[in-house]
């Protein structure tokens, strides 16, 4: 086990080329000739069909069945328009039969300085956006991937304003570049592979170890989805300095290393192991997940004060423990370095770096079908009203006492009456889209073209996203939730 | 390759003229509607579907009912076709030897004649045939008693489900477990017998294993039988007698399971001595000896999957009957220098092999020829030539036939259900597409592709490795 103990928990595109037919005929002198004319005309007839890194997108059915490609087209009377590299025209399927696209987008665009928001929706859907306005029926918003969108006031679960001047340290991956690849030596792990980068995420099934210096600050939060399949044994070394895994058994025999936090994961737990050489192992303590049996994706949270020595994890979006270090804080490093310890396959993905001001967000308490809005501040002070609009940089709240512009950074979170039937598209014809930030938004797809998608819900009205935004379309979307 | 009749011809593009009939063999396959054959492509991703056509200027015909056209895949990064339904090849005689070849063809049949210069035998598809004996590997002589009881999955047809009729289901050549249940069959075991099959799993599994058993829909610790215990780096076996209870026989390890999730478990059991072998990628991993005697009184096997939750797939399932004596089947690979010939008493005999007939194998071992009984020989390797670098053919396929035999040859024409083509090992050959069960493309790539339905991509491990 790398970072950790024995005994303890962790601590093608291919060019194209005709097939030349071998064939014993009569005429061979002019079936050579044809053979050469064809030869050469076969690049020209399938010349758009494979550019290198076209067909890392996968079309996925029902049965199982899956074909890598790339997505020419989508319209609803056509359905799926595919390219395939062994395929001289496109293959054009009925969408009936088709479960999800994985894309090979990985565009993350930059938003303009304004009031940005973490937004969730009433149907569990979510992104990132800047705080625009606010009409009658209307929150406004901007986003990187479909500019200004108009969100139903009643299909808003929750608007949590970030902080402004919080630095983004980290969002990815992109590629792999920039992290350092471990070797991992230890017999119990068994066979060690690497961490592999597919469609904006990490992938490890043999114990591998990817690390690399963020410079993390003094507070940091880290999130990222993962994905796993079967038994699952992760090890997070937090404030470390050394980019190579540290065989918890053998660490005195290790070379030098500062210390750092071991945050480890499994099926069933999360627990914290500060590590130091020369100083024995203790961990912090352990915080059961029972419902990690359950699942096999999560989004994990790891937030880190040093000044106030603490630790915490948030999974799904809700504390499930802080630790305080008593003995001081004992990351002597700024990086990061994640071990896979060989047991399942595991991804992850959406990995966001910050900074962080010590403040956790909550789940939203207003109920659904409530009739005003709540505004929770900071202080923990709540405005039970109307959020009447945006002002700049302060929101306007009306309340039966009165008008109050509230500066949004004063904000902890805002939750606004809604209807728990709004804004539902048709289980049949809903797509859930999952973008490169993470983000996540449902809606009928009516088009996809190079210039764009064009989509509508009853909670946006019609939007036009970047093509290369979308990292993920499932059909009929949760059809297996129900 | 349904066994339908041929259709005519469609496939020739008119248009073309005699110059485009000289580049493209397409034919319509005559197949019937709603077929589910299965193409996978080398990067693993596949297609159930319906192969309408093979046109050597086209590509492969593939249909789906949810595709708008049929669409033509050229042949580069085809791994395998395959069709569900295949028949059983028919013999006029039972096989004597397993005979196999440097290019990993390989048939059953009976050996006619050798000499320096040929190999001649006979199989279900040829009654004579002739091959250039540097292009043998190995000759395997089949146990007297040798026959298949049982070769597939290809349907459920024939097997018995347990209480849970969602327990196990059949796909693609797969027994497929999704819960807690048992699958079981009658193969009239009666005396010694090999029990061979692929096993894959995801996630922690228990796997018991029934043999010699009557309890083929429940699991029945009333019934005579033995039962494997198979986890996941582990076997254990269970001797379970009616009146008696149930004995542990011991336990062996498979270390290597911890880091795969794909095995194929080989199970020799010799009723008369009462002893049982567990081979795993054919290393021994235990053997057992039930010093009472053979306790066991039924005639079948079965698979119970014991968890909910993890997926446990079975495939390439063959039971036959064997002499439990002999090493049958053991495929022989010569580095050496020497022909070497194995001697049912395991003396081995390095040597240059001279000849061979019907009764008799003539070698020439440290300068004198021996002349040895074929009777008393199990295997028989022969050196590996010099490999010589051979120009990737396109259209140079591998069918598998049901009942273990693989021959490639490179396409020629594929007219109705008929293919014909020309082997490098032994010249132009005729097959009805009825008993093929899998066409291999690129066949120096394509042999790390699983040679069945793998389950969906791997959201997880989108690579093949």
């Amino acid at each position: 086990m790398i970072d950790a103990t024995n005994q303890l928990p962790l601590g093608q595109a291919r060019p194209i080329r005709l097939a030349k037919p071998s064939v014993h005929i009569p005429w061979r002198s002019l079936a050579v000739q044809l053979l050469l004319v064809a030869a050469l005309a076969w690049p020209l007839v399938f010349g758009q069909a494979g550019s290198p890194g076209e067909h890392k997108s996968i079309i996925h059915f029902k049965n199982g069945d899956w074909l890598r490609g790339s997505l020419a087209a989508y319209d609803q009377g056509a359905g799926v328009t595919w390219r395939h590299s062994d395929a001289a025209v496109p293959l054009r399927f009925d969408i009936g039969q088709v479960t999800g696209i994985t894309l090979d987008g990985t565009a993350v665009g930059q938003l303009a300085a304004g009031n940005l928001c973490e937004v969730q929706l009433v149907n569990g859907d979510h992104f990132r956006g800047n705080l625009a306005g606010a009409t009658e029926q209307h929150f406004l918003f901007d986003t990187w991937h479909a500019g200004r969108m108009q969100l139903l006031r009643s299909a808003v679960r929750k608007i949590a304003p970030l902080p402004k001047g919080l630095r983004t340290i980290f969002r990815g991956p992109e590629n792999d570049e920039g992290w350092t690849h471990g070797k991992i030596n230890n017999e119990t792990i068994g066979e060690s592979g690497n961490w592999r980068y597919h469609n904006g995420g990490f992938h490890a099934k043999a114990a591998a170890s990817i690390a690399r210096d963020l410079n993390l600050p003094d507070r940091s939060r880290i999130s990222f989805d993962l994905e796993w399949s079967g038994a699952m044994h992760l090890a997070f070394a937090l404030y470390t300095d050394s980019l190579q895994p540290i065989s918890l058994s053998t660490k005195e025999n290790e070379p030098d290393f500062g210390g750092f936090y071991s945050v480890q994961v499994n099926s069933y737990s999360v627990n914290l192991l500060p590590v130091k050489k020369h100083e024995p192992l203790t961990y912090l303590g352990q915080a059961t997940v029972p419902g990690f049996r359950n699942k096999s994706k999560s989004r994990l949270e790891f937030f880190t004060s040093k000044p106030q020595r603490m630790i915490a994890v948030a999974i799904d979006g809700k504390l499930i423990r802080k630790w305080i270090d008593t003995k001081g804080f004992t990351g002597e490093g700024s990086g990061v370095r994640i071990v896979h310890q060989g047991r399942g396959a595991v991804r992850i993905s959406n990995l966001r770096v910050e900074e962080w001001d010590g403040r956790f967000k909550g789940p939203p308490t207003h109920p659904i079908g409530a009739r005003d809005d709540l505004v929770k501040l900071i202080n923990n002070d709540r405005m039970q009203g109307r959020v009447a609009g945006v002002d700049g940089d302060r929101l306007n709240v009306t309340t039966p006492e009165g008008g109050f512009p509230v500066p949004l950074d004063r904000v902890k979170q805002i939750e606004p009456a809604t209807s728990k039937t709004a804004a539902t598209v048709p289980i049949e014809s809903r797509v859930r889209a999952h973008f490169s930030d993470g983000s996540r938004l449902s809606f009928l797809l009516n088009r996809w073209a190079a210039d764009g998608v064009e989509a509508q819900s009853p909670c946006f009205g019609s939007a036009t996203f970047k093509p290369g935004s979308i990292m993920r379309l499932e059909f009929q979307a949760g059809k297996s939730e129900q | 390759m349904s066994g339908k009749p041929a259709q005519p011809t469609r496939g020739f593009r008119r248009s073309l003229g005699l110059a485009a009939v000289a580049l493209c063999f397409a034919q319509a396959l005559g197949q019937a509607a709603g077929r589910d054959d299965l193409v996978r492509f080398l990067d693993g991703s596949m297609l159930h579907g319906e192969l309408q056509q093979v046109s050597l200027g086209d590509g492969v015909r593939w249909a789906r009912t949810d595709l708008a056209q049929p669409v033509d895949f050229r042949p580069d990064n085809l791994a395998w076709i395959r069709f569900e339904g295949a028949r059983p090849v028919k013999r006029q005689t039972e096989p004597t030897v397993h005979i196999r070849f440097h290019n990993g063809d390989e048939v059953l049949g009976n050996l006619i004649a050798l000499d320096g210069q040929r190999v001649q035998f006979s199989t279900w598809f040829n009654e004579q045939l002739s091959a250039p004996r540097d292009v043998l590997q190995s000759l395997a002589f089949l146990s007297p008693g040798f026959r298949i009881l049982y070769e597939g999955p290809t349907t459920m047809a024939g097997w018995r489900l347990g209480r849970d009729p969602k327990a196990w289901k059949y796909r693609d050549g797969v027994f497929i477990s999704e819960g807690v249940g048992v699958l079981g069959r009658d193969f009239g075991l009666k005396g010694s017998s090999r029990i061979e099959f692929d096993l894959q799993w995801n996630g922690t599994f228990s796997l018991i294993v029934p043999v010699y058993t009557s309890s083929l829909d429940r699991f029945d610790y009333r019934s005579n039988s033995y039962m494997f215990y198979i986890s996941r780096g582990y076997v254990s076996l269970q001797r379970v007698q009616s009146g008696a209870g149930v004995r542990n026989l011991g336990q062996g390890q498979i270390p290597e399971m911890q880091t795969k999730n794909r095995v194929q478990v080989e199970i020799r059991i010799n009723r008369d001595k009462a002893e049982m072998e567990l081979y795993i990628d054919r290393k021994l991993v235990r053997k057992w000896r039930d010093t009472n005697g053979f306790a066991a009184t039924g005639s079948g096997m079965a698979f119970f999957s014991q968890l909910n939750g993890p997926i446990v797939r079975v495939s390439n399932l063959r039971v036959s009957a064997w002499d439990g004596h002999s090493d049958p089947i053991q495929l022989a690979v010569n580095d050496g220098s020497e022909d070497i010939i194995f001697l049912k008493n395991r003396d081995e005999v390095p040597g240059k092999l001279k000849s061979m007939d019907g009764r008799t194998v003539v070698i020439n071992s440290l300068g004198a020829d021996l002349t040895i009984p074929l009777e008393r020989i199990t295997r028989v390797a022969l050196t590996k030539p010099q490999a010589r670098p051979e120009a990737k053919r396109p259209w140079e396929v591998r069918a598998h036939f049901a009942g273990g035999a693989a021959v490639s040859f490179d396409l020629k024409q594929w007219e109705g259900s008929t293919l014909t083509g020309r082997s490098r090992n032994f010249g132009p050959v005729t097959f009805e597409s009825q008993y093929i069960r899998r066409l291999q493309f690129n066949l120096g790539t394509s042999q790390k592709t699983s040679e069945t339905n793998a389950g969906g991509a791997d959201q997880l491990w989108p690579w093949d490795d």
